[in-house]
């Protein structure tokens, strides 16, 4: 299972959770010091359904547990913890719907313990085992899982997992976050499994070796303390789910769950053709004052019934925002689950069970030993969307699975600060006003996306009330809103919120900026729909407002606070302690949602709805919507030419990579379509070839055995010419990065949009397979798209 | 001359009446609900009740002591968006509170499953048009100094602009309003000076921590306050032309009454109303009945609802949340499952056969119906098994299609490769199972043990199933209460509520605490809910003031409610609330979560005011029967226990006495609802009319 084809020819594996992070081999067999519970029993339709509920809600009511004992706000408010149910073999059962990449980390950690473990201290009824190890499974030091076994007549039957975010766990800045580290003894030293609870009683040495390392060590061990209630629960509701039902059938019902998972998504992939997508998204900022431009590639190959993702064409790891090769496949699989595996209880094993894995050690997103990893949420939030863009463009090929087809949700820049300080009644205070999990989610391929409405991979993520951060820090907020602008498109994106402060109550406070570069949006717009903004955090000293707020004068938005305080600056990637007093001002300004397909191909009545909300600026309408504006409203017939005009400019102005003859267009039968290739283009056989056209016009835009893009016209803008409120990645980066465009060459309309640098060539990023066309091939299921 | 209690409960088909006389006997009528008007049927309900008492409408009206009304009505504005256009003022910079919705408004009050399928979620539409808020320059800090004074001509532009859109409520939400309420005062007396709009003060409604609930609360009580301030006038004037000289007070979701001077400033404590007094009925006349501890479950045809009854005391909760909304709104915690009788039985992706969320709801409704339904459903399933008798469902009125029945849940089977009567039991087994699950979190999840308590049966379908999802939980009791009065318990519930209200403080205090500020505090909020039950008519005589501490170890969420005694605080017991808040955190999150090291804060002191008025009285028979009677009939039932048609005796609730005994399996009928009473598990009639099942303590199967 899982082989990377990459590193075939090493002997050793090389995915052995120390030098590199750890991936688990396929020809594992588990030590016969640890007898494995496989027996099994097919269940009956009635029972199946009876315990799958059980097993979910067994599930459910372990994260209640630790919500419960810990009273965290982390676990609370940002829901950033998860927890799950395995096989003996680890392999995930149920996960949790909170953080859905702790728990796709889950059966690594299990399976690693079950590799390293078996033999000595050995595995054994009552115990339970923690770590925090990026190399092992976690996304970062502070992310600690505790799991469990639960064995049956001396054989192991199952295993329940947690991870929880803790709020300290040591390392250099407060809040374990370091930014300017430069490789992992900066941050807090990870701890591999290891038995924290000997027959059900928690090894008092062991414990306190672990909350030794935090700055809150109460709170440290409550949340442990949770985290271990959490495991006790569930194993001894799993203990009676089989005390009344029976082993064997319990773990049918477990087998089943998976195989059942696993065929409802090798029946999505049947239905789709074979091929490879590519992404590459640029990055810099890996650590304070890094202008270096960097790219992280994802690959996915999909062959019939299976899917196989790499990361070849990534920059090696760098300065801070590392992402271990496990954290990279438990992204992979957080998206893949909400968009193949949406009616399946979150039953990642079956998932899993069909997708392949093989990343290059050293790479940004497969970092080795000892690279930093607290800013790991950054490549793996891009890694999140980089999956999204590449299985929304592969299910755009089958308009049956169209519906689960959207382009990339906000927070892709992971913009955050975190604010530190001691108010004016002597308490000492660190949060992070956690305003990104409000999230904004992103446009789909038949609506507009959701302002301030949460992320798909942490669905119950939610930030708290202005007035309960307000208890917890010393800041006023001047605002809090969403933002006006998000990606643009048919279908336009989320818009995530912006919020205002100035310090209030402090004797002392400052700020750390967790944040990459965020003017290189981590998230692409899809079919010729344009990113969103990435946001950024700014700050303003001695800004003068205290005195003016007495006076009866209130910033209430962006606008009056840069015109109220004109020097406030953009805070620097990474910066940290950046003061935060009476006087000074902060703002963060988040990620949006992206947009999903061609602007002007957005409903008129829609555009007009917005402009009248005041949701729309006349200028972007008219820029990149092709309206015409007349009394706050649109003027229809006038609009419908501008449209005509603008896209006459795109071809005018388009430049190709390749020479583009004029032809006349083709007058296909819908009976030609093969497959649809995303909003704009089809798939269709004319003659004995198979060519990509145009849905619009007919324009026969190449044959399908080359690129596309190659032969489409394109056109580029910088980022601020798209809006404004693009921050120009000069600031950030020592290259540019532009929005470059393709469109049809016969009727202008966009076929699709990405980001790159001006001397990059046309990226092949649909590579399909065309021997999948062939009759009697699994990507060929004789269904004819709607052209 | 006989004295009459009234409630009634206005539900969306039916309007229930339920009249306690003073001797403890119970009378009730049903009529059917006047959506245009609904104080037409109340005066129906009302009239049907008199008629079956034998005096005149205007007669029991007369000699009517209390009568407490309970309505859906606000909460179906709510979902049906069918308000009028209302207008919010916020402050500066803050306006979008109630569209941000803290990021929640996608997936609050989801359960998981739907949550993660993101195309299949939306926002909810929303109660205030985005062009209808404005914002007005003021702010107060967490302190409650204020920090930017209130800019009065912003303020008096806002509300010309509100006005001159049409917005005929306006709601004023500030932030930290309920510290320092000054500068909303001065909006709504600015909007009270035109005296056509409807006005909702934040500090008012909903003062506490936390502007988006506190928002939205007020934005409900804007949303449904003039709709239903013209409906008391209406239904004041129609009851009174009928003979009632009283006021008419008004069921809250806390489970208590208010008076209409009250219920016109604070329309939303009415939300949810109905299953709240629901539950203190319950804990009412189950304390008369000698069960402290009882899980009230309510199965109809579309939800399953539950409620907790604890020590002789409802379980509340301090939010809650309505279409998405989250609410400040202390009320009982009645939580509900789309498991009822109208569920549907569908075959997964996968081959498994599923039941619910998706109901058939009354039309189509169940196959049975004969109403074009063609879905299996629990109702089809309990028809086939033989619990249901198709020619005796609501005593008779309503004939069910059996053929229909057959066939749906014949369908399911055979696409299962199950014989019929099993798939029957498979659908039933599988609701049964959610309903338990459910059961659990409300109790477990809350630090109750259910084998302490006993469960109330109530719904059409509650008595049907209640016997599984109570043993799946090791329960051994499971109570039909007043088996005949319990497809009214709602207005029951309402004829046993009291006037209640609380008074809160936010207040935030660190230990350890300083005794004489808590008293200062305290004294200050006994006089104001003196002068409130006064208001509202109560004598002196009857009120009683219960006073509580809300608190919280520092840097953690979860806050609890610890009572005090009356009296002044002594400096012991100050010191002793700390560990009497750890003793109750523990027992409540479990052994070792109590982190004493943090320290503890005080968040709000609440007294809560009750007015002791007239309650009812339960008669309870002399001289039990102490027999088992004969059953009127018998027909063959499908029990999963022995896996087979049994030749059932059938029983009609209406012969059954006090000290009647009966053995399962067996079958009891009731106009409104049925009674399976399982192979192995055992009833008998109480003194009261209860039908008290005993089960066996073992797990469902």
């Amino acid at each position: 299972m899982n082989a990377p084809d990459s590193v075939k020819h090493e002997e050793e594996w090389p995915f052995d959770g120390l030098r590199n992070g750890y991936l688990p081999r396929g020809d594992f067999v588990p030590p016969s010091c640890c007898p494995l519970h496989t027996q099994s029993t097919k269940p009956d339709a009635i029972s199946f359904e009876v315990i799958r509920s059980n097993l979910w809600n067994i599930n459910l009511e372990h994260g209640d547990t630790i919500k419960k004992a810990s009273g965290s706000q982390t676990v609370i408010f940002a829901n950033d913890f998860n927890t799950s149910l395995h096989l003996q073999n680890g392999e995930s059962v149920v996960l949790g719907p909170s953080m859905l990449h702790f728990t796709g980390l889950a059966d690594m950690a299990i399976r690693w313990t079950l590799e390293h473990r078996s033999v000595n201290p050995g595995i054994e009824d009552g115990d339970v085992f923690m770590h925090n190890d990026p190399w092992v499974g976690a996304a970062h030091q502070q992310d600690t899982s505790i799991y469990a076994p639960l064995f049956h007549e001396g054989r192991l039957f199952a295993w329940v997992l947690n991870a929880c975010h803790a709020r300290d766990i040591g390392g250099v800045e407060p809040g374990s976050f370091v930014p300017q580290a430069k490789d992992v003894f900066w941050e807090s030293t990870p701890v591999p499994p290891i038995k924290l609870c000997k027959g059900g009683v928690m090894l008092q040495d062991v414990e306190e070796m672990f909350v030794r390392k935090s700055r809150l060590p109460h709170l440290c061990a409550l949340e442990l303390r949770s985290q271990v209630a959490g495991v006790m629960t569930a194993r001894r509701r799993l203990q009676e789910l089989i005390d009344r039902y029976g082993a064997a059938v319990v773990k049918g019902v477990m087998n089943k769950m998976i195989d059942d998972c696993a065929g409802a998504v090798e029946d999505r992939l049947s239905r789709l053709p074979d091929g490879t997508w590519r992404n590459v998204i640029y990055y810099t900022g890996a650590g304070p004052g890094d202008r270096v431009l960097r790219r992280q590639v994802l690959n996915m190959e999909k062959r019939g019934k299976r899917l196989r993702f790499d990361n070849a064409g990534t920059d090696a790891q760098a300065l801070q925002t590392n992402l271990p090769p496990g954290t990279w496949r438990a992204h992979i699989v957080s998206v893949a689950l909400g968009k193949l595996a949406y009616d399946q209880y979150l039953c990642a094993g079956g998932l899993i069970r069909v997708l392949d894995f093989a990343p290059i050690p050293g790479l940004r997103t497969s970092c080795s030993w000892p690279a930093a990893v607290t800013g790991s949420s950054n490549p793996g939030r891009s890694t999140a969307e980089q999956t999204n863009h590449l299985i929304s463009k592969m299910l755009a090929c089958d308009p049956d699975q169209s519906k689960y087809v959207w382009a990339a949700e906000g927070i892709h820049t992971m913009v955050s600060a975190a604010f530190h300080g001691r108010d004016l009644t002597g308490r000492n205070f660190a949060a992070n006003a956690a305003d990104m999990l409000a999230g904004a989610t992103a446009a789909l391929s038949f609506a507009d996306g959701l302002p301030a409405a949460g992320r798909t991979v942490t669905p119950l993520s939610r930030t708290a009330d202005v007035e309960t951060w307000e208890r917890e820090m010393a800041v006023l907020y001047l605002y809090r809103r969403r933002q006006r602008v998000s990606g643009h498109g048919k279908w336009v994106g989320g818009s995530a919120l912006v919020s205002g402060f100035i310090g209030h109550g402090a004797d002392y406070q400052f700020a750390n900026n967790n944040t990459s570069a965020s003017a290189l949006p981590g998230g692409p717009g899809l079919f010729g729909g344009f990113p969103a903004p990435g946001g950024a955090c700014f700050s303003g000293q001695a800004s003068g407002l205290r005195q003016r707020l007495g006076d009866g004068f209130m910033p209430g938005n962006s606008r009056e606070l840069r015109e109220a305080v004109p020097h406030l600056r953009m805070v620097e990637v990474k910066e940290v302690r950046v003061p935060l007093g009476n006087d000074d001002v902060w703002e963060t300004r988040f990620a949006s949602g992206s947009g999903y397909g061609d602007p002007l191909l957005r409903d008129l009545d829609r555009i007009e709805r917005d402009l009248r909300a005041g949701a729309l600026d006349e200028d972007v309408a008219t820029r990149l919507y092709g309206v015409v504006v007349s009394a706050g409203g649109v003027d229809r017939k006038a609009s419908m030419g501008a449209r005509q005009s603008m896209r006459a400019q795109r071809r005018a102005q388009g430049k190709s990579h390749s020479k583009v003859t004029e032809q006349t267009p083709y007058q296909g039968k819908a009976k030609d379509v093969l497959h649809a290739l995303g909003e704009g283009l089809d798939l269709c056989r004319i003659g004995q070839g198979i060519h990509c056209v145009c849905r619009e016009c007919g324009w026969v835009v190449a044959p399908a055995t080359v690129n596309y893009k190659e032969h489409s016209l394109y056109v580029e803008q910088s980022l601020p010419e798209i809006d404004p409120l693009f921050v120009d990645p000069l600031s950030q980066s020592d290259e540019t990065v532009i929005c470059r465009s393709y469109l049809c060459p016969g009727c202008g309309t966009l076929f699709d949009s990405l980001l790159c640098r001006p001397q990059d060539g046309a990226l092949w990023d649909v590579q399909l397979d065309l021997r999948s066309f062939e009759p009697g091939t699994s990507g060929d299921s004789g269904r004819p798209a709607n052209p | 001359m006989t004295r009459y209690l009234v409630g009634v409960d206005v539900g969306g088909t039916f309007t229930d009446c339920a009249v306690v006389d003073d001797q403890g006997e119970i009378h009730t009528a049903k009529a059917l609900t006047t959506p245009v008007d609904q104080s037409v049927g109340v005066v129906d309900a009302i009239e049907a009740v008199a008629a079956t008492l034998g005096v005149s409408l205007s007669n029991l009206l007369a000699n009517t002591d209390r009568m407490v009304h309970g309505t859906t009505m606000g909460i179906n504005a709510i979902v049906t968006r069918s308000g009028p256009p209302i207008g919010l003022i916020a402050t500066k910079g803050h306006g979008e509170a109630l569209f941000i919705m803290n990021g929640t408004g996608r997936t609050a009050g989801l359960s998981a499953q739907d949550v993660i399928n993101y195309p299949e979620t939306s926002l909810p539409i929303p109660i205030v048009e985005p062009g209808f808020v404005a914002e007005v320059t003021e702010r107060v800090d967490r302190e409650g100094k204020v920090v930017v004074p209130l800019d009065i001509d912003e303020a008096k532009a806002a509300v010309e602009s509100l006005r001159a859109r049409g917005a005929r409520s306006i709601a004023v939400c500030f932030l930290w309003s309920f510290m320092n309420p000054a500068n909303e005062r001065e909006v709504k007396a600015l909007i009270e000076r035109a005296d056509d709009i409807f006005v909702s003060a934040s500090s008012d409604i909903a003062p506490k921590l936390g502007e988006y609930p506190r928002t939205a609360t007020t934005v409900m009580n804007a949303y449904i306050g003039p709709a239903f301030t013209a409906y008391m006038k209406t239904l004041g004037a129609r009851i009174a032309e009928s003979g009632f000289g009283r006021d008419i007070t008004y069921a809250q979701c806390n489970g208590g009454v208010m008076t209409p001077e009250i219920a016109r400033s604070m329309p939303v404590r009415t939300l949810d109303s109905g299953p709240a007094v629901g539950v203190v009925g319950s804990a009412y006349l189950g304390g008369l009945m000698n069960y402290p501890n009882i899980i009230c479950t309510d199965m109809g045809g579309t939800t399953f609802d539950v409620g907790l009854v604890a020590n002789g005391r409802p379980v509340s909760r301090e939010e809650s949340i309505l279409d998405r909304y989250q609410l400040h709104l202390p009320m009982i915690d009645v939580q509900s499952i789309g498991a009822g009788g109208g569920s549907i039985a569908w075959k997964d992706h996968a081959g498994g056969l599923r039941v619910g969320p998706a109901s058939a709801g009354a039309v189509p409704g169940p196959a049975c119906y004969g109403r074009g339904g063609d879905a299996a459903t629990v109702t089809d399933a309990d028809v086939v098994r033989g619990i249901i008798d198709p020619d005796n469902f609501l005593g008779g009125t309503m004939r069910l299609d059996a053929e229909a029945a057959h066939r749906a849940v014949g369908r399911i089977a055979s696409s299962l490769g199950l014989g019929i009567h099993d798939a029957a039991a498979g659908i039933t087994r599988i609701v049964d199972n959610q309903m338990a699950d459910l059961v659990r979190r409300m109790s477990l999840y809350r630090g109750y043990d259910p084998r302490d308590f006993v469960v109330f049966a109530f719904g059409g379908a509650g008595p049907v199933h209640a016997g599984l999802y109570a043993q799946a939980l090791g329960i051994h009791t499971v109570v039909v209460p007043l088996a005949n009065v319990a497809s009214v318990w709602s207005a029951l519930g309402a004829a046993c509520a009291e006037i209640t209200f609380t008074v809160d403080r936010t207040q935030v205090l660190r230990s350890p605490f300083d005794p004489s500020q808590i008293n200062a505090a305290f004294k200050a909020m006994e006089a104001e809910a003196h002068q409130g039950l006064a208001r509202q008519g109560v004598p002196p005589t009857e009120h009683a003031l219960r006073h509580s501490v809300f608190m919280k170890f520092t840097g953690q969420v979860f806050e609890l409610e610890v009572d005090l005694p009356g009296g002044d605080l002594m400096p012991d017991l100050a010191e002793g609330l700390v560990g009497r808040f750890a003793d109750a955190y523990e027992q409540r999150y479990g052994s070792g979560t109590a982190y004493r090291a943090a320290g503890v804060m005080i968040t709000l002191l609440r007294v809560t005011a009750i007015g002791q008025g007239k309650r009812p009285t339960l008669r309870s028979r002399q001289g039990l029967e102490n027999s088992v009677p004969a059953a009127a009939t018998a027909r063959p039932v499908y029990w999963a226990e022995a896996a087979a048609l049994v030749d059932t005796p059938v029983y009609s609730g209406a012969t059954l006495r006090p000290g009647h005994r009966l053995n399962g399996p067996a079958v009891v009928e009731y106009p409104h609802t049925t009674i399976a009473l399982h192979p192995g598990h055992c009833a008998h009639v109480d003194e009261f009319g209860n039908v008290v099942i005993r089960l066996e303590s073992k797990a469902l199967q």
